[in-house]
């Protein structure tokens, strides 16, 4: 095909804008990547772009020793397996009734589920919800309130609806109760669509801070997100600082070359690798479940 | 017409069908417990709430809390703010995702645009506690981009961009950008998805160039796309990014970075138990008029959508 020369400019001009877009993206997880790894006391001087220029472990080492942040990994990777696998199980069970055309009361249900996509009693009435049934500073709180989503069970209705009937009919012809229908043919007919759920819930479930910021005020039952907020807003340095200042190996003195900075890009890197690792895989779901959102929408 | 609660017809299939009422049990357990419950919660704003009283013992006040959030400082500043914020996005953040699906489209080889579709999706899937502080560090005194612009002599002294009131909106509206850009073309990139290739040749052999295909067959296609997102955009206008505001504000900017939720959370954390049926009110303020706001714009894209798509 041949280009005239006003369309040779533009081609050269969108690969080089598509080229700088990506790499504006990529590059900050890169930056701070290369800072977890730099000696902290070097990164201040500045100067660094992308890779360490005195290389350490010593982040990762220290953040390792703090046994609060062990904890907030255990608690993160509990909610997120959780909350996303026992969700999915609640949601599609929901839109498997719910796909039935000819189910009673299927209009108030299908209300029920529409109404909390656009309105709801806010963050205190939730939060005195909550407390009143003891789940602040509880560590179920971050999966029991999320187990039914509204949008997922939409999803997975709309996956559901377009499973053949005769299916269903000739299971039950062989006696299979709808236990066993929804378990042995609509689940497994329907893969796609709970892998979209599992990891779009999931994905939120990792991101989320929000409910250790406000549910939970023992530090110890937060989950990363929000112990990274609130490392990176200052208000939890010291503690990570303390009886670290000075480590003692052999009875030497280590000399200190950890920073507040430093430490905190480690934290991040740590946080954000999950998401990295899972994301060329899942990929394809999100997208997927996005757009049937949106047409639903 | 009125038809009895349960007819002959109805109580065969309530019984047939059973077993899945009680499927949709839990999920129904957690709805009720957890939407419609705090939703109930919302006659606090007509108490002095108090935790010893509950929902039930509270006095009743009236609408002593709305006056109360109206009549408040803080309630016209997050007014503002949100509005100039939301705003500034819609303006600035809503044309570009259109034109960079316009631009990806034009990308010939198919493994190239794969991989740039891959990579600007990324930081959709992080949180914004990891976005904050990845831009923290980087707009920090010794963080890449003041290193840059003091080695190219823009600048003498590092610019302390978090901390500059001038420069916060710039950065809220160019960080949400960064993250939300490749999000929103998803949408556009699978309307383009529809468009037949023999368009595009037919507009070919009409001698058209590739900017006149792009502007008289891809945007067209789009418009529909556009109008609906728009106006799913002016209906969430009271939405100003509680996320982002939350992480990436700061003491400096307080004034112009507090919006209407980041407020309402601010009554909730500040452990001020007087406070919590003003924070209901105002956030209960902020949702009704946002739910307004969404069907307005809802029964005009209804009509808008409707024309542009005959």
């Amino acid at each position: 095909m041949k280009l005239s020369k006003g369309e040779r400019v533009f081609e050269v001009f969108n690969v080089t804008v598509m080229i700088l877009f990506a790499a504006i993206c990529l590059y900050p997880f890169l930056y701070v990547i290369a800072l977890s790894f730099n000696e902290g006391k070097d990164a201040m001087r500045g100067g660094i772009y992308l890779f360490p220029r005195v290389f350490t472990l010593e982040n990762y080492t220290k953040l390792f020793e703090d046994k609060r942040l062990a904890g907030s990994f255990l608690i993160s990777v509990f909610r997120t397996v959780t909350g996303a696998s026992l969700g999915m199980l609640v949601n599609a069970l929901f839109a498997f009734a719910l796909s039935k055309n000819d189910l009673p009361f299927r209009k108030i249900l299908n209300w029920l589920i529409v109404i909390p996509m656009y309105f709801g009693g806010g963050i205190i009435p939730y939060f005195l919800v909550c407390k009143s049934l003891h789940l602040t500073n509880n560590v179920l709180v971050y999966v029991i309130p999320w187990l039914a989503t509204p949008f997922y069970i939409m999803l997975l209705r709309i996956s559901m609806k377009d499973l053949p009937d005769s299916l269903e009919e000739s299971a039950q012809l062989d006696g299979a109760g709808y236990g066993t229908v929804f378990f042995r043919i609509v689940l497994p007919l329907c893969l796609p669509a709970l892998f979209t759920v599992i990891l779009l819930g999931g994905i939120t479930h990792w991101n989320d801070w929000l409910d250790g910021s406000i549910m939970v005020s023992n530090s110890r039952l937060w989950p990363m997100q929000t112990l990274l907020l609130n490392i990176l807003q200052g208000a939890d340095m010291m503690s990570f600082f303390k009886g670290k200042n000075l480590s003692t190996a052999g009875g030497m003195v280590r000399k200190i070359e950890i920073t507040p900075e430093s430490l905190k890009m480690a934290m991040l890197v740590l946080t954000v690798v999950p998401i990295f690792m899972i994301y060329p895989l899942a990929q394809q779901y999100f997208i997927r479940g996005i757009m049937v959102g949106s047409v639903k929408g | 017409m009125a038809k009895p609660l349960i007819s002959g017809e109805t109580g065969r299939l309530l019984r047939k069908y059973r077993m899945l009422y009680l499927f949709m049990l839990p999920g129904l357990a957690i709805l009720l417990t957890f939407a419609y419950l705090p939703m109930g919660g919302l006659v606090m704003v007509f108490q002095q709430y108090d935790p010893v009283s509950g929902f039930f013992g509270s006095e009743w006040v009236g609408f002593a809390n709305f006056r109360r959030v109206f009549s408040s400082p803080v309630f016209s500043r997050a007014l503002r703010n949100t509005i100039v914020i939301s705003g500034l996005k819609l303006l600035i953040g809503f044309p570009m995702p259109i034109l960079f699906s316009l631009m990806l489209n034009e990308l010939r080889m198919q493994r190239f645009k794969k991989t740039i579709q891959t990579i600007v999706y990324i930081p959709n899937f992080v949180s914004w506690v990891i976005v904050a502080g990845v831009w923290y560090s980087l707009l920090s005194s010794e963080g890449v981009v003041n290193q840059v612009l003091m080695n190219l002599g823009v600048v003498e002294e590092a610019i302390l961009f978090m901390q500059r009131k001038d420069l916060f909106y710039p950065i809220i509206i160019f960080t949400d950008l960064w993250k939300t850009l490749g999000y929103s073309t998803i949408f556009y990139m699978a309307a383009i998805a529809t468009i037949p290739l023999e368009h595009y040749e037919a507009a070919m052999i009409d001698g058209a160039g590739r900017f006149r295909q792009a502007i008289h067959i891809t945007l067209p296609v789009l418009s529909g796309t556009i109008a609906l997102l728009f106006i799913m955009a002016v209906g969430g206008l009271l939405n100003a990014g509680f996320d982002q505001l939350w992480t990436m504000g700061n003491l400096a900017v307080r004034d112009i970075a507090d919006i209407l939720d980041t407020a309402v959370l601010r009554t909730l954390t500040s452990g001020s138990v007087n406070d919590l049926s003003t924070g209901a009110a105002l956030g209960m303020f902020k949702s009704v008029v946002g739910l307004v706001l969404f069907f307005l714009t809802n029964w005009v894209s209804q009509r808008l959508v409707h024309e542009s798509l005959v």
